[in-house]
């Protein structure tokens, strides 16, 4: 048997003991990794693609009782860059049909020898759109264009990754084509080979204070490695890229992450055709 | 005259019994039929694997998705996406024992080991239902998805891995407690350029695709162009493994070797080998908009469905190379499913009215069934690896 002190009763012993590790468990709780937690995925995220300081976790557990204002309040300390919206889901048809709204329109062959298309986007079939509208192109002798056109005068920018496949059917394989450019670090981003290079003699792009983002970058990019001319109106500006974080089904949350650069051009503050439209 | 309206009225005396279903019965075991839902006439066709014929039309609700039989029940069970239902069918008398309702869009399901219960993805918006097929009620609806596209049991059933569309990790559920309980990341997040309001598709994760011994899960990132490896007892990410440009998900070999996975972006097909450390012994060519891959003749052959240029792309998987195609007739395939003893693979034509049936070891289209209804979708079996797009 186990000696006890006779002047505590038992019952008591266990409460205090119980009441210590309920004490330790509400001081532990807040700071505990608890899975499945979406305020802490979200967090956590945020945290670690912006290295921007935010709220202690348990001020935003605190103060938001779901996920969608814990998104709020990471977004005003984020800054203006940052961006709350809500998702426009996908027709699920288009995605299991595996088709995409057209990235091109407007293509026509103009004499003596040029090709001009409009890149409206980078969708997820603009390169196969490219390709079907050259091979149109090319006729029945299979001679691609000479000089190509590409309007980018509506092109607001998409997805980095489908950009650079757009540009490595122009350039080909590139290494340390684009400059990333975080809080503390540095990347360097190349351009894919997956496809065959086209041949052509000149490349001209149009564009215009629409034209942002990625197609500023795509435009940077056949400027400096194909010796693109560019005409138009000075671009709209936008060098940063975001990054995706799903807060809820209805909503995401997009970081402001890196600075993008194309090393021989300038794209922050727009880029600067070489001639007026 | 005369002759074409008899025609007409012999036709449509077959077709209501056809879909009189109520007067017919199907033979216990259920693994030789198969179940072709048609999303344009709101019915599941039944084949015959036997004879390749039409045994009977069950009359469902509107856009009917997907089916699955749960053989310990003897019940089939088909998601209605545009009626928010779920129909749950006696397959002994082929009536339909009850309609539950379901959350916003219901589309892909999987019937939980013991087969008693079912786990359906409403994707329109961001739940899921656990259905009891012994009760036929739902009996708890999870929150807490990004757009729930397809899902995977663990070996015990107790956890449920969920494969978002809409967001570049797994959601693992812990089906006693009905609740997210976890988040596997595979990939980084998406890097997007653009002004706001600009419109942007995306593919996150279509599947976690199981071996078929349960333990390992593989879930592909279509905007990351990357594959997660699952323990899938554990929750534990084993690897994440480098795919072509927007890989569509991975498909099991019956035998557990391989992994194939579609590479939509730049129409190649990743082949992995699902023995550590993971590693692909081949990406071969492929074919425009890939929907699905079955295996075949002692899986010694994959058969890659080509939605994009009507035909199937067909790789041997000893030699690890292209070994052909096969044309299909007019109409656009969707997925299919091959017989449990490997030799046969039905293909739906959602063009047409009609399946294709491929005979895996001649590797060529022997036969078309005709009128199995409107826009045949997709084609399962009771006890073959079956899927849905």
């Amino acid at each position: 048997m186990s000696e006890r002190n006779p002047g505590v009763p038992i019952w008591s012993a266990h409460s205090i003991i119980a009441i210590r590790a309920i004490i330790i468990l509400a001081l532990l709780l807040p700071a505990t990794v608890l899975a499945g937690d979406r305020i802490e995925h979200l967090v956590t995220t945020a945290t670690s693609l912006s290295r921007t300081p935010l709220p202690p976790l348990n001020y935003i557990r605190k103060t938001c009782a779901d996920v969608l204002c814990a998104a709020r309040l990471i977004k005003t300390h984020l800054g203006p860059k940052a961006r709350l919206e809500k998702i426009t889901h996908p027709d699920t048809d288009t995605i299991r049909r595996v088709t995409s709204v057209p990235s091109l329109s407007d293509s026509k062959r103009l004499p003596p020898d040029t090709l001009q298309f409009s890149l409206d986007r980078f969708g997820r079939k603009a390169v196969s759109e490219i390709e079907t509208v050259l091979s149109h192109a090319s006729g029945n002798n299979k001679t691609l264009p000479s000089n190509i056109t590409i309007n980018l005068r509506n092109n607001r920018g998409g997805p980095l990754n489908r950009m650079l496949r757009v540009a490595s059917l122009f350039l080909g394989p590139i290494p340390n084509a684009i400059k990333l450019s975080g809080a503390d670090n540095e990347k360097m981003l190349a351009i894919p080979g997956n496809k065959q290079k086209l041949a052509f003699k000149t490349l001209k792009l149009i564009v215009g204070p629409n034209t942002a983002s990625s197609a500023e970058i795509f435009a940077g990019l056949l400027r400096v490695h194909a010796k693109a001319l560019i005409v138009g109106d000075q671009t709209f500006g936008k060098d940063y890229l975001l990054r995706m974080v799903p807060v809820n089904h209805d909503w995401r949350l997009l970081v402001p992450v890196e600075k993008i650069s194309v090393p021989g051009t300038v794209i922050a503050g727009g880029i600067i055709p070489d001639e007026s439209f | 005259m005369v002759l074409r309206h008899f025609k007409k009225i012999i036709a449509a005396a077959l077709f209501g019994s056809f879909l009189a279903a109520e007067a017919m019965a199907l033979d216990a075991p259920y693994d030789h039929y198969v179940f072709v839902p048609n999303r344009n006439s709101a019915d599941v066709a039944i084949l015959d694997a036997n004879t390749d014929k039409l045994v009977a039309r069950v009359k469902v609700g509107a856009i009917p998705h997907q089916v699955a039989v749960s053989d310990a029940l003897g019940k089939m069970i088909v998601t209605n996406t545009k009626d928010n239902t779920v129909s749950i069918v006696d397959l002994a008398t082929l009536k339909t024992t009850a309609t539950v309702k379901l959350g916003h869009e219901p589309e892909h399901m999987e019937i939980a080991p013991g087969g008693s219960f079912a786990a359906i993805g409403n994707i329109g918006e961001g739940t899921i239902s656990l259905v009891s097929l012994t009760k036929d009620i739902e009996t708890k609806r999870i929150t807490g998805l990004h757009e729930p596209h397809n899902m995977t049991f663990s070996p015990d059933g107790k956890l449920l891995y969920v494969g978002n569309l809409g967001a570049n990790f797994v959601s693992v559920i812990n089906v006693a407690k009905g609740k997210v309980i976890n988040q596997i990341g595979v990939g980084e997040a998406k890097g997007i350029a653009a002004l706001a309001g600009t419109a942007d598709e995306h593919q996150g994760i279509i599947n976690v695709t199981r071996t078929p011994n349960g333990r390992l899960g593989f879930a592909a990132y279509g905007d990351g162009d990357v594959m997660a490896v699952l323990d899938l007892r554990t929750q534990k990410k084993l690897a994440t493994i480098k795919l072509g440009d927007e890989p569509w998900r991975a498909y099991s070999t019956a035998d557990g070797r391989y992994m194939i996975i579609p590479n939509n972006g730049d129409e190649t097909v990743s082949i992995f080998s699902t023995q550590a450390p993971y590693r692909e012994v081949a990406r071969l060519k492929g074919a425009a908009d890939m929907t699905g891959v079955n295996t075949g003749w002692f899986e010694t052959t994959a058969f890659v469905i080509s939605r994009g240029n009507n035909k199937i792309i067909m790789l041997d998987l000893v030699e690890m190379k292209n070994i052909g195609e096969i044309k299909l007739p007019k109409g656009t395939p969707e997925t299919g499913v091959v017989t449990p003893d490997g030799k046969k693979l039905y293909v739906a034509l959602s063009g047409t009215s009609e399946i294709a049936v491929i005979d895996t070891r001649y590797r060529k289209l022997t036969g078309r069934i005709k009128n199995v209804g409107k826009e045949p979708w997709g084609a399962h079996m009771v006890g073959a690896l079956n899927y849905c797009h």
